[in-house]
């Protein structure tokens, strides 16, 4: 849980500690066009996919917001099928209930997609029933013969890859783990089964669309920190398990 | 009788006949044929029902018969064939082991070459009785076979075969002999199969052409299963290179043959210094492995050897010890990796640059700037700070490579260090920019000491990027240089690059500096005239600059592996820029290589020149001196002049001269300037010990290919009094010739006879 945070800290962060790393210049406005952004399109797929629609925008509105991350507020959809799908190096599924096997030639699509350095987050809403469940660990079985969606232990890069986490955070707490499909020094596939995105979302009117329980808006920010951090992991993979950053993270960890 | 058919020239011409017949009936005459032996029987039978007489019945009809038969026998054509058969004995190749392995002594004091020779000695009797049925040839074979007189066997050989290839000595020996004339093979060897690396007949593979055409194999084994003493290196396994500083790890394999279990001294040995020692116990004709790790301290090449030491009643002295020749070579590529914020351009690159065994990388990706709001403590983050002083003042000099991926300086107190960089660079530094929203001017670098080693010159520019996709494309001195070489051939590689996906995205406001070689542009886009620039590379002082104005490279790993590749464009690119930019050796303008690192004296070696221009195009018509040198001798052995041929290369063939230990071979280029290209190989002169690496007999090999080829198995003394060969003398026939008899007077006669005889006896009997 996050601590509140005091008059003396905010100064300290904002005008001393902030010279740890942050830049002091801003960065020059974006010229290089929207194709460099970082986008996080939905994977498009005969179901219940785009339940958690405009998740993305909201967390690429905080992600623009607290890091360096610079990317796209606007998101689109990607099929397997679709050429633009190696464009995107970055995948979110969502859903909430079973659905249809996908083709063969969809499957290798994908499974190139992420052998070769895509990444995809499947963010499950199991209010519904475990349908999803069972479809999505049917669909991992057949990208990955012989691999299965393992949990993420505690020092997995992805809980430390911006800020420090631990992995049982979302809309829900239905799970305390996050699991995922580890493939040498990378893990390409992220499934957690709290509806991340559901607490991400917003109204036209900045209203927050589903409530975050049990723990209510501390477990909101820390579901847009798993976010921000799942960002970071598919930019940065293993950067934060280098050498030089483990003797401040261990530091960090044991205050 | 054969002189009925000959005339009195061919006397004696012909020693056997045959009958035989001239006309060769096709199918529908033997129908015909068949058919009257059938029609007219029954047709006679009837016609003479008419007498009464049953007995004069029956001669007629055999009459009859009689003349049907000399009718089918015109038809025919009877002839005699006269030949002359010849006799020839079948052939018999008797092959004797003539390698090193033969040499070994053996318990009662014998070598094996002497128990070969032994045996046909004593069993002379007995091979001039074969010599009555059979042409014997005689061999001796170690890589090859080679002829010899029956007697030269019973000598012991020299024994001094450096291999032994028995599936390509037996394919040899039969080789000159028609199929069928070989009735079988003897073989007397110890087993030991040896082979060159050169491409000859396999063991296996002779062995099923042996049985396929049905040569028996006698397999004598000289030599016993047990009783040598031994201890050898069997095998030594090891990276053929070796980082300095860093530890290496050796494995080597030791066999001891006919002591109980002992422990044994192994040693690791640099120029006869002992680098490491470890013990081992091995089992009673065992093996076991001594693995060494030790720390090279020093660049070079260099000669190390495992060793065991010898006992006294070790049977071979020279099996007891192997060389092998490490590369030392320098300490991994230390790249320094900052970039400016996070995104996919720089997670491929720094996957490409992780997944690099030979990059030792340190990466700092600015992830927050103070524009980005945090309101969380710190110990909630897992940022660190950026420790410029460190980098880019006390630990430059150690990195091999510098990138600024889309990194501004500003804002982390780094001004003071920029000079830093300019100098790491003059001092033979490498240093890689790529574009984005933070490079070049849009980061600042415009009138800093880093503009000075870029090469592009920087000028603001009003749009400062372009968004717009485009293919790049690629000038003829990039098509030319090696860091756009990304497929073999010319050719290849323009295809290549006309055909790779776009790029989005392009740092504007750049035009090429006076000497930058630009390697790619923007197909449309002009900056003061000229296309704007992509890629671009600047030699400068000690140092190399690369810059790329483009930060989509990534989208070239992703297409390709759409289309089903794995990303080899994207990778080959990024390995040659990192190549080129710390003068990888392998760049060099001059290169020499050989077929092997270790050479035998009295051999041959093979050298493979290959002579590159400033643009590592094919020099053709270089002239070249090859100079071959004993290690740490001034004077040179001998010296070749050669010829760069049109592809910039040359093959020279060089004798090993007769002696052991390391070589230097050194080429230079002749008339090439003031600053000729050189380049130096070195390599191990040994005599090896491959024959004598192992003691053991492999009579198994012996049996194996006996029972297989249909032959038997004996050992070693053994009194040949029967040998199961097949006794079959050969018989050709050498000239024949056909003599008719169907037109004699005889002949027609037989068919006529039986009808005057019927005539007769009607008339003379009233048989009507």
């Amino acid at each position: 849980m996050p601590k509140r945070i005091s008059r003396r800290d905010f100064l300290r962060l904002s005008l001393g500690g902030g010279a740890v790393l942050a830049a002091s210049w801003p960065a020059g406005a974006w010229a290089f066009g929207k194709a460099s952004l970082f986008e996080m399109p939905s994977l498009v797929y005969e179901g219940a996919w785009d339940r958690r629609k405009n998740a993305s925008s909201r967390l690429a509105w905080e992600l623009m917001k607290r890091t360096s991350v610079e990317a796209k507020l606007e998101h689109g959809a990607v099929r397997l099928s679709d050429p633009d799908l190696f464009r995107t190096p970055f995948l979110y599924m969502t859903g909430d209930r079973d659905f249809p096997p996908w083709s063969e030639p969809d499957r290798a699509r994908l499974a190139r997609f992420l052998v070769y350095g895509g990444f995809l987050f499947i963010d499950g809403n199991l209010e519904g029933g475990d349908g999803f469940d069972r479809s999505v660990r049917r669909e991992m079985d057949s990208l990955f013969p012989g691999e299965r969606l393992e949990t993420l232990d505690a020092d997995h890069t992805l809980f430390k890859s911006f800020y420090l986490l631990d992995g049982r955070w979302g809309r829900v707490q239905r799970k305390s783990y996050v699991e995922g499909i580890v493939r040498d020094d990378r893990t390409p596939v992220v499934y957690s089964q709290n509806d991340v995105g559901g607490a991400w979302m917003r109204d036209g009117f900045g209203n927050w669309l589903l409530p975050a329980v049990p723990g209510g808006e501390s477990q909101r920010e820390m579901a847009f920190r798993f976010g921000i951090n799942l960002v970071m992991y598919s930019l940065c993979t293993n950067y934060k398990s280098d050498q030089v950053h483990i003797p401040f993270i261990l530091k960090r960890r044991r205050r | 009788m054969i002189s009925w058919f000959t005339t009195a020239s061919e006397a004696g011409e012909f020693n056997h006949w045959v009958f035989t017949w001239m006309h060769r009936p096709a199918l529908w005459e033997w129908a015909l044929m068949a058919l009257l032996a059938v029609v007219l029987p029954v047709f006679f039978v009837k016609n003479l029902q008419r007498l009464s007489s049953v007995r004069w019945r029956a001669i007629l009809l055999a009459l009859r018969l009689l003349f049907l038969l000399g009718l089918i026998l015109l038809w025919l054509r009877p002839a005699v064939q006269l030949q002359k058969v010849l006799y020839k004995k079948s052939d018999l190749p008797v092959l004797v082991d003539g390698s090193r392995s033969m040499s070994m002594g053996e318990p009662g004091g014998r070598t094996r070459a002497e128990q070969a020779a032994d045996f046909f000695r004593e069993n002379d009797s007995a091979f001039k009785r074969l010599s009555k049925h059979y042409n014997l040839h005689a061999f001796f074979f170690d890589a090859d076979a080679r002829g010899a007189a029956l007697d030269d066997l019973k000598a012991p050989g020299r024994a001094d075969g450096e291999f032994t290839a028995l599936g390509h000595a037996l394919s040899e020996s039969v080789r000159p002999f028609r199929e069928g004339d070989v009735s079988g093979v003897i073989l007397v060897s110890d087993g030991v199969e040896n082979p060159p690396d050169a491409p000859l007949a396999g063991f296996e593979e002779t062995v099923q052409h042996f049985k396929k055409r049905g040569i028996p194999v006698f397999a004598f084994g000289a030599g016993s299963e047990s009783g040598v003493r031994d201890l050898s290196v069997q095998d030594v396994r090891y990276d053929g290179f070796a980082f300095v500083h860093n530890k290496t790890t050796v494995e080597a394999r030791v066999a001891s043959r006919g002591y109980p279990e002992r422990k044994v001294q192994v040693n690791l040995e640099r120029d006869g210094r002992i680098v490491a020692a470890k013990d081992i116990v091995i089992g009673a004709n065992g093996e076991a492995t001594a693995s060494f790790s030790f720390t090279p301290d020093k660049v070079g090449r260099y000669v190390y050897t495992v060793s065991v030491p010898p006992s006294p009643d070790d049977a071979i002295e020279a099996n007891n010890q192997k060389p092998f020749i490490v590369d030392v070579i320098r300490d991994k590529i230390r790249v320094l990796h900052v970039c400016g914020h996070p995104d996919y351009d720089e997670q491929f690159l720094r996957r490409h640059l992780k997944n690099n065994p030979n990059v030792d990388l340190i990466s700092f990706f600015i992830l927050r700037t103070v524009t980005d709001l945090q309101l969380v403590r710190e110990n909630e983050l897992s940022l660190i700070p950026f420790p410029t002083d460190e980098l880019f003042d006390k630990q430059l000099h150690t990195f091999d490579l510098v990138i600024f991926q889309n990194f501004t300086y500003r804002g982390y107190q780094m001004s003071q260090y920029l000079p830093n960089i300019r100098r790491y660079v003059l001092e033979g530094g490498a240093f890689l920019v790529v574009g984005g929203d933070n490079s070049f001017q849009l980061g600042g670098y415009d009138n800093t000491p880093i503009e000075d080693i870029l090469p592009f010159r920087l000028a603001a520019a009003d749009p400062a990027a372009d968004a717009a996709p485009f293919r790049m494309r690629v000038t003829e001195e990039g098509l030319r240089h090696p860091v756009l070489r990304v497929r073999p051939g010319p050719e290849a590689n323009r295809a290549a690059w006309e055909t790779a996906p776009e790029l989005f995205g392009l740092n504007l406001g750049l035009t090429p500096h006076p000497e930058a070689l630009v390697l790619a542009e923007h197909p449309n886009l002009r900056i003061g005239g000229l296309p704007a620039p992509v890629l671009a590379v600047r030699n400068v002082g000690k140092g190399r600059v690369f810059a790329s104005a483009a930060d989509s490279t990534w989208i070239w790993h992703m297409r390709d592996v759409e289309q089903g590749g794995d990303g080899e464009r994207y990778r080959v690119f990024w390995n040659n820029v990192i190549r080129w930019l710390i003068r990888d050796p392998e760049l060099k303008h001059l290169v020499v290589r050989a077929d092997r690192d270790e050479v035998r004296p009295g051999g041959e070696m093979k050298l493979d020149i290959r002579v590159t221009d400033e643009d590592f195009q094919p020099r053709a018509g270089a002239e070249l001196a090859v100079r071959l040198y004993k290690e740490g001798q001034p004077a040179p052995l001998l010296e070749r002049r050669t010829t760069a041929d049109a592809d910039g290369g040359a093959l020279v063939s060089l004798p090993v001269p007769d002696m052991e230990g390391m070589l230097r071979v050194d080429v230079e280029e002749t008339g090439g300037g003031a600053e000729p290209l050189r380049d130096t190989l070195r390599l191990f002169a040994a005599s090896g010990t491959g024959e004598l690496a192992e003691v053991r007999t492999d009579f198994d090999r012996l049996r194996h290919l006996a029972k297989e080829t249909g032959g038997e198995f004996f050992t070693l003394p053994h009194t040949l009094e029967s040998l199961p060969l097949p006794e079959r003398p050969m018989a050709r026939v050498g000239r024949k010739r056909d003599v008719p008899i169907w037109d004699s007077w005889p002949m027609m006669a037989f068919l006529v006879l039986p009808i005057v005889l019927e005539w007769w006896f009607r008339k003379r009997k009233r048989l009507n």
